[in-house]
Formats: structure tokens, C-alpha cells, sequence
């Protein structure tokens, strides 16, 4: 294109150097995948001769890694490429053998960028392809230029020679010498370490320096027994179960390995996924829900896209309906497991409980198993909330561990279903119970509420103890707590210090600026203010309610108001603190003197 | 019973809609609207969808002019304005989110509180007016009928502090950016600043404010005629003669 050109169009200038390093150094993770790009390319090689021209021989011939001489040479008796593609598809970055006309990738390929070639720039500076093509060998047209064998010889500063050259068979071999320092990639335990890591499932004859590494079956093909113990080298402990998972819309066969250990829900759990049998990554995220947390998985997928780099999948509409299915396949397994082996269920439960009512928070069924199968700390003991439904309609929560344990007795003894919502998880699963049961009642407890439950004292013992409860309000004015005068059980607790509580939808206690002077929790937090509860079924209690001496009853209200936060294992403010002194040594003094 | 799921709680919640009719504040629907709504808000609580459950809110709002107060009407002014308040937070904090008929009539809720906070509410106009700024800050400027609504509010609240001059100039900027036809009934707003300038003494501008209604430029959504508000400002602006007229078109016997 010229400057005269009406529409100013120009093409980029490339440098192709800067792209043989961007694409073969930065790219990829490791240098480690040019030996998984090696081999990918001898596959869709050998796919492809099997494909065009089956039967015509040396299609079922090994693939050969050869080491020695600080050189590797990857034989195969694949497709092959006369001089036209080794120009077009060797020296065009981007331009795959894999794709048709419209540049949609082959579906039986495993390659399809038209880069994998470049990542052997990582450890080499010369990559040397040795071709003869089988088509037109069965052409039959031997005088032909496309029958002879190509040499091709690509350089890491971006550019290529091509001349004739010697290969008796259809095929290709490819020869790396190591750059300097690099040796010890092209060594021959390490080209065999990789060539297992990345190719031992795949479907054809490996050999590396004659030794086949290849394994006949993968193991989502093999018996449960031997399907366990893979999974048994997979996590380093015996799985709790296997699933056999299967998705036939992304061609996706595989294995759930359920942990059994526990796992931190936060954390991505990645999984061991190969395409068309060759390996993607042993840390492949986003194949699962995010809940899938307590499974390690392997699996094989014809169908899923990779990225460029082959370590990730790309994430599109099938990987979304794929991890739908994978969860699927797991949430029936757990459903199944608690209908027809509630041991084990529970077994399972005791190692990912934390997990299962993550879950919960989300998703229906796996609230139906907490509800059924996981106990929960209530006032009339440990329970399932399935139990607890079964004998409440209305349930009552606490938010903190501490409140529980002082209010457990008090709500047991008034009849109210009070579970400890102080756990992670328990007060969004409390507040989702509606979704089995639309009919019940769940609510945080309120103080106020409590209060009302408390029986009230008789109008002769309110008479009685009015200049107490004028004593008390005024020592505890300071504390801005009320005293409240009611007989409860258990007797043996002489007071119970309730806190006051928001109320009303979209009420939360961060309101502030404009929105407090309006919305105004703090003249509701007034009108239900923090109360200290004096119960007069306690003994001691009911004596100082008809105490005369007016400075005892302070003390003891102080002494008693410490009493009820301590107890709540509630913050002591430096006032607190200094009331609690005051009264005990005053208390102290009184004894003495009166001693 | 079956757990509701999201199109069921849609399909309740225009039901309950149907149920509060044309906004009539008739005791016994209203009554019946509240306590379905209260049932509904607790269902969309439990079902734990973000947008559900913000539909449900904004007419839970709307529902709670119904609700009977123990002490003063602040109290459940105040509740529907938390309710209001976390449902902008939650929507500042995704726009994009939730439906549009869901946040228009989020706004229409807000107007609605507030517009009660500046007519009947003993609430301190600076404080009102600190209200505004806040909700005004949250509205972003592609919002141009909320903060129109807002605007209407700020005249009046001026009006109600007997700053007739900022009244008048923040009304004449209200003129001039058009009325809010999504949050607003035009007709409404006009019979109210007629009845504002007339009670501020500008009974020329209370004749100006009810003349596009009065020409048919809006359309009266009221079944009162708004002319009953323009008697005494015909009178004092000499307009005798219309002033009648105005009387005898207005102007209903018993039986």
C-alpha cells in the first residue's frame, strides 16, 4: 500500500524478533512447555495422516523422543508438509495447519494458534523440522517437487532458511540443540519426566529414548478400585469418594475426588484437566463452582477451548454450562449420600461442615442437608434445625457466642427457640430457613421482646420495691441502663443485663450523617435501651429489693451491674471498671464495719 | 407450601400492587396491602436475591404510609426512609443492577418521605435541606427527573422558611428544566405551587403556576378542580371577573 492510496490505510510494522520473544519467552509460564508443544504437534500430525490418508502405513508408528548430544530429536510418522505449507504455516506466526478455510480450529486437533512451535526458542536458538509430506506420497506423483523432503530452519532472531532435503518416510523430525545453560532441559531424564507429565494419557505410542510412557488407560476409564487409587497419588491420602463425571456437551469425562481433609473454602480449588487427553494444567481454575471446594478433580474435555498459552481455559459459554453440569453431578452426589447412607453423610459432615453450609447460604438443597443433618447449639441442646422446626414455629437467634450463653437458660426456661447465630454462617442459614418452611417465624432476639416474656413481680412486691427501683435507676443513670424488676428462671442468676436493639426493615447500626438525625436509631435504642434485669426469684435479690439502707443498695446495684457484663462477656468500659472497684470495696468496708 | 421462588415473588408483588389500587388511602386495602407486603419482604429476605428483594423494598416503602404509628408519624416515616436508604446505597453501589421501574419508583418513594418531612413533618428545615444535599449527591445528573423531583422539593421547603426570593428563583430553574413526568403528577405540582405562592402572598405567580394546567398544556390526573386555588389570587390581582367564573365552575352545592 502506497501513500497516494485514497483510504490511508497502512499495515504495522512488526519486528519480528520482539514478537519470537514476546510470544516464546513471555507467553508461556515455563520453558518447560516446549516439550508439551513438541509432542502436540507430532499428535495433530499423526491425527491428521490418520485422518487423509488411513491404511497407508507407518500412521501407527511410535512417537520418538531421542536424546543425546545436547540434542533432542521428536521423530513422527505423521502428515508431514511439503515446501508450499513448511513456508506457509513454519514461518507465518499465527497461521495454523489446524484450522479450515474460515480459520475455525479443527476440532480433532489439539493445537490451533499457529504459535506452539515458537515456545522452543525457550531453550534452543535453532529449531531444525526435517518433513516429508504423506499427501503426496499418495499422490503417488514421485517426480514431483512436493514429494521431496523439506529442511527447515528457523532462528530465535526471526529469521529462516529452507532447502532439500533426507527423510525415507513420510513424517517430521524436529531437532533442538540447547542453547547455552540450557542443557539440562534437553537432558534425557527431564525430556522423559515431561513428556509423562504432559502426555502420559494420550492415545498413541509415546517412546522417549525407546521406552514407552504412555499409559494404556486413563483412569476415569479404568475400575472404581484403580480409579481410588489414582486418586490416592492425586491428593497424597485416600479420596473419601470418587464421582464419575461426564458432561457429553463439552465431550468432558472425568473424576471428583472428595478431600478427605478439610479445605479452606476461600481458596480457588484447582483441578487436573487435560484436552483431547494431553495435559492442560495440574492448577486449572474455574472448571468448577466456586463451591466445589471439597473435590479435586481430573478430567478430560474434548470440546473446552484453552487460551493461547494451553494452561488455562478460556472462559466462555460452554466452560459456564460445563461447570453448571459439574455441579450438578456433585450436589446429586451429596443429596444422595444423605438419602441413602446418613453415616456416611455425617462422617462427611464432620470434615466439610464449614463447606456445606457455605453452600447452604446459596443453594436450596444443600440447605435442606444442613437442616437435616447438621446440629446446632439451642437452648434446649444441640439440635438440628429440622428438630428444632419440628417443635417451634418461632426461632430466635443470637448474634454473638457470648449472648447465647447467658440468655440459653433464661430462653429455655420462657419457652423460646433460641439458637447461637455467633458461628459463621448460622445467622444467614437461620435467615434462609423460610425458603423450606415459608410459614416460620426466624428473628433476631430482641431484648424488648425478652423482656416481655419475663414474668412481671405482683403489684405488692412493685409496691415494696419502688425505692429500690428509684436507688437503682439513679446509680445506673451513669451506665444509661434502666432497672427492670421481673421474676424469672433459673433462679440462681440474680440479674440479666438486656442490650437494646434497632428494629424495623433497613435499620442497621452503621446509619450515620444526615440519614441518624431521620431515621433516629438512636431515640429507638432510647425507647429500648439496654435494661438491667433484677430477677426477684433470686434470693438475694429479693432481700435487697426490701433493703433499707440506701448506700448498701447502691453498691450492690453497681456490683451487680458489673456482674451482668462480666457474665455477658461484655466490654467493660474504664467507667465500668471503676464502678465495679467502687462497689466491691465498698461492699468490703460495709462488711467489715457491720462485722 | 412451596418455597417462593423469583418469578413467584414478582407475581405476588404486582398483586400486591392491584391490592393498594390507585393510591387511595382507603384503611381497610391499605391494611390488607401492608400486611401482604410485610409477608413478601420477609419471603424476598429468605429468597436472598439482590433484585428481588430491591423491588420489594422500594413497595414495602411505599406500603408503610399504612402502618399505624404509636407516638407521632416520624416513626414510620423514619422506617420507610431506612428502607429507602438501603436500598440507593445498595443501588449506588451497582447502577446497573436492578430494573428501571424498580429504581424510578425508588426516587417516587424518596419524594414521596421527603415531601412529608417538608408539608406536615415538625422536622428542622436545615435539616430537610441536608437531607436533599445527601440524596442529591447520590442521584447522578443522568437521573434528570429525580433530580427535578428533588428541585420541586427544595421550592417548597424555601417557601416553607418564607424565603420567597430563593423560592422564586429556585422555581423559575424548575420551570425552565420541565416537569418530572416519571416521579411527578405535573398537574399536582402546579396546584401546589399555586397554593405555596399564594399563601406566600405572590398571587401572580400563583395565577402563573396553574396556567398550563389551566390551558390544558397538562393533563389534570386529580378529581378536584385545581381553579378552586386561584380564587383569592384572581381577587387580589384585580381578576374579579375571574375570579367568579372561577367560583361558579368550582363551586358545588349540597346534594
Amino acid at each position: 500500500m502506497t501513500s497516494q492510496e485514497p483510504t490511508g490505510a497502512r499495515n504495522f510494522n512488526v519486528d519480528l524478533r520482539g514478537i519470537v520473544d514476546l510470544l516464546s519467552r513471555h507467553l508461556y509460564s515455563s520453558p518447560r512447555v516446549y516439550v508439551r508443544e513438541l509432542l502436540q504437534n507430532a499428535v495433530d500430525a499423526m491425527t491428521a495422516r490418520g485422518d487423509t490418508v488411513e491404511g497407508t502405513g507407518g500412521a501407527g508408528a511410535p512417537i520418538r523422543f531421542e536424546t543425546g548430544g545436547g540434542e533432542l530429536r521428536v521423530l513422527d510418522s505423521g502428515i508431514g508438509l511439503t515446501e508450499p505449507q513448511v513456508h506457509e504455516l513454519l514461518a507465518t506466526i499465527g497461521n495454523s495447519s489446524k484450522r479450515d478455510e474460515l480459520g475455525l480450529a479443527r476440532h480433532d486437533f489439539l493445537g490451533q494458534f499457529g504459535i506452539g512451535l515458537l515456545s522452543c526458542f525457550l531453550v534452543a536458538d535453532e529449531i531444525e523440522v526435517v518433513t516429508r509430506s504423506a499427501l503426496t506420497d499418495a499422490g503417488a506423483d514421485e517426480g514431483a517437487d512436493d514429494a521431496r523432503a523439506v529442511v527447515w530452519r528457523g532462528h530465535a532472531d526471526g529469521h529462516y532458511t529452507v532447502e532439500p532435503g533426507e527423510r525415507d518416510e513420510p513424517g517430521t523430525t524436529v531437532v533442538l540443540r540447547a542453547r547455552r545453560d540450557f542443557e539440562h532441559w534437553l537432558e534425557a531424564s527431564t525430556v522423559r519426566e515431561l513428556v509423562r507429565h504432559y502426555g502420559a494419557m494420550l492415545p498413541y505410542d509415546v517412546r522417549v529414548d525407546g521406552d514407552r510412557v504412555t499409559e494404556a488407560t486413563p483412569p476415569w476409564e479404568r475400575d472404581r478400585e484403580e480409579l481410588l487409587g489414582y486418586g490416592t497419588r492425586l491428593l497424597g491420602a485416600t479420596p473419601f469418594d470418587a464421582i464419575e463425571l461426564s458432561v457429553p456437551e463439552a465431550g468432558l469425562r472425568g473424576a471428583a475426588f472428595v478431600l478427605p481433609f478439610e479445605s479452606n473454602p476461600s481458596q480457588r480449588a484447582a483441578h487436573r484437566v487435560y484436552l483431547k487427553r494431553m495435559l492442560l494444567g495440574d492448577r486449572v481454575e474455574s472448571v468448577l463452582p466456586e463451591w466445589a471446594f471439597f473435590v479435586r478433580c481430573v478430567l478430560d474435555a474434548g470440546e473446552l477451548r484453552p487460551t493461547a498459552s494451553r494452561e488455562q481455559l478460556y472462559d466462555d459459554e460452554l466452560l459456564a454450562v460445563t461447570r453448571e453440569r459439574l455441579g450438578d453431578a456433585l450436589r446429586t452426589w451429596l443429596v444422595g449420600l444423605a438419602a441413602t447412607d446418613p453415616a456416611r453423610m455425617r462422617a462427611f459432615l464432620a470434615v466439610h461442615y464449614r463447606g456445606v453450609m457455605a453452600l447452604a447460604v446459596h443453594d436450596v438443597e444443600m440447605l435442606r442437608i444442613v437442616d437435616d443433618q447438621i446440629p446446632f447449639e439451642t437452648s434446649e441442646g444441640r439440635l438440628t434445625l429440622g428438630e428444632l422446626r419440628a417443635r417451634h414455629r418461632a426461632i430466635r437467634y443470637t448474634s454473638r457466642d457470648e449472648e447465647f450463653r447467658q440468655l440459653s437458660a433464661i430462653a429455655a426456661a420462657q419457652g423460646i427457640a433460641l439458637v447461637n447465630g455467633g458461628y459463621t454462617y448460622h445467622i444467614e442459614i437461620l435467615n434462609r430457613l423460610r425458603r423450606l418452611d415459608p410459614g416460620l417465624d426466624v428473628r433476631k432476639l430482641d431484648a424488648s421482646e425478652l423482656a416481655t416474656r419475663l414474668d412481671p413481680v405482683g403489684p405488692g412486691v412493685e409496691f415494696a420495691a419502688r425505692d429500690f427501683l428509684e436507688t437503682a435507676k439513679r446509680t445506673l443513670a451513669g451506665h444509661g441502663c434502666e432497672p427492670l424488676l421481673r421474676s424469672f428462671s433459673p433462679a440462681g442468676l440474680p440479674v440479666l443485663y438486656l442490650e437494646g436493639a434497632p428494629g424495623g426493615h433497613g435499620a442497621d447500626a452503621d446509619v450515620d450523617g444526615v440519614w441518624a438525625e431521620f431515621i433516629g436509631t438512636e431515640e429507638k435504642a432510647e425507647r429500648d435501651g439496654p435494661r438491667l434485669v433484677f430477677n426477684h426469684r433470686n434470693p438475694i435479690v429479693a432481700r435487697l429489693t426490701s433493703t433499707a439502707n440506701v448506700r448498701v443498695v447502691e453498691l450492690s446495684v453497681e456490683a451487680m451491674y458489673g456482674y451482668a457484663m462480666l457474665t455477658g462477656n461484655r466490654p467493660l468500659r474504664p467507667d465500668d471498671v471503676a464502678g465495679v472497684n467502687r462497689a466491691f470495696l465498698g461492699l468490703v468496708e460495709h462488711a467489715v464495719r457491720e462485722g | 407450601m412451596a418455597p417462593a421462588g423469583r418469578e413467584e415473588l414478582r407475581d405476588r408483588l404486582n398483586a400486591a400492587l392491584d391490592l393498594a389500587g390507585g393510591g387511595e388511602d382507603d384503611d381497610v386495602a391499605g391494611q390488607s396491602y401492608l400486611a401482604v407486603m410485610e409477608g413478601l419482604l420477609a419471603d424476598a429476605e429468605a429468597f436472598g436475591d439482590p433484585e428481588t428483594l430491591f423491588g420489594v423494598k422500594v413497595i414495602y416503602a411505599n406500603a408503610l404510609r399504612f402502618k399505624e404509628w404509636e407516638k407521632e408519624p416520624r416513626e414510620v416515616d423514619a422506617e420507610a426512609l431506612a428502607v429507602l436508604r438501603s436500598c440507593l446505597l445498595t443501588w449506588n453501589a451497582e447502577p446497573y443492577r436492578f430494573d428501571a421501574t424498580d429504581v424510578d419508583n425508588m426516587w417516587t418513594e424518596l419524594h414521596r418521605v421527603v415531601d412529608r418531612y417538608v408539608r406536615h413533618a415538625p422536622e428542622p428545615a436545615e435539616q430537610v435541606l441536608r437531607l436533599l444535599d445527601e440524596l442529591e449527591r447520590r442521584c447522578p445528573p443522568d437521573r434528570p427527573h429525580a433530580r427535578y423531583a428533588l428541585g420541586e422539593l427544595r421550592v417548597r421547603l424555601e417557601a416553607r422558611r418564607g424565603n420567597a426570593a430563593e423560592a422564586e428563583r429556585l422555581w423559575r430553574l424548575q420551570l425552565a428544566r420541565g416537569p418530572a413526568r416519571e416521579h411527578l403528577r405535573p398537574d399536582m405540582v402546579a396546584a401546589l405551587d399555586a397554593s405555596m405562592w399564594a399563601r406566600l402572598g405572590r398571587h401572580d405567580l400563583a395565577v402563573a403556576a396553574l396556567a398550563p394546567v389551566l390551558a390544558g398544556r397538562l393533563p389534570v390526573t386529580s378529581g378536584d378542580p385545581h381553579e378552586v386555588r386561584l380564587l383569592m389570587p384572581y381577587l387580589h390581582t384585580g381578576r374579579a371577573a375571574e375570579a367568579a367564573v372561577a367560583h361558579r365552575r368550582t363551586w358545588r352545592g349540597p346534594g
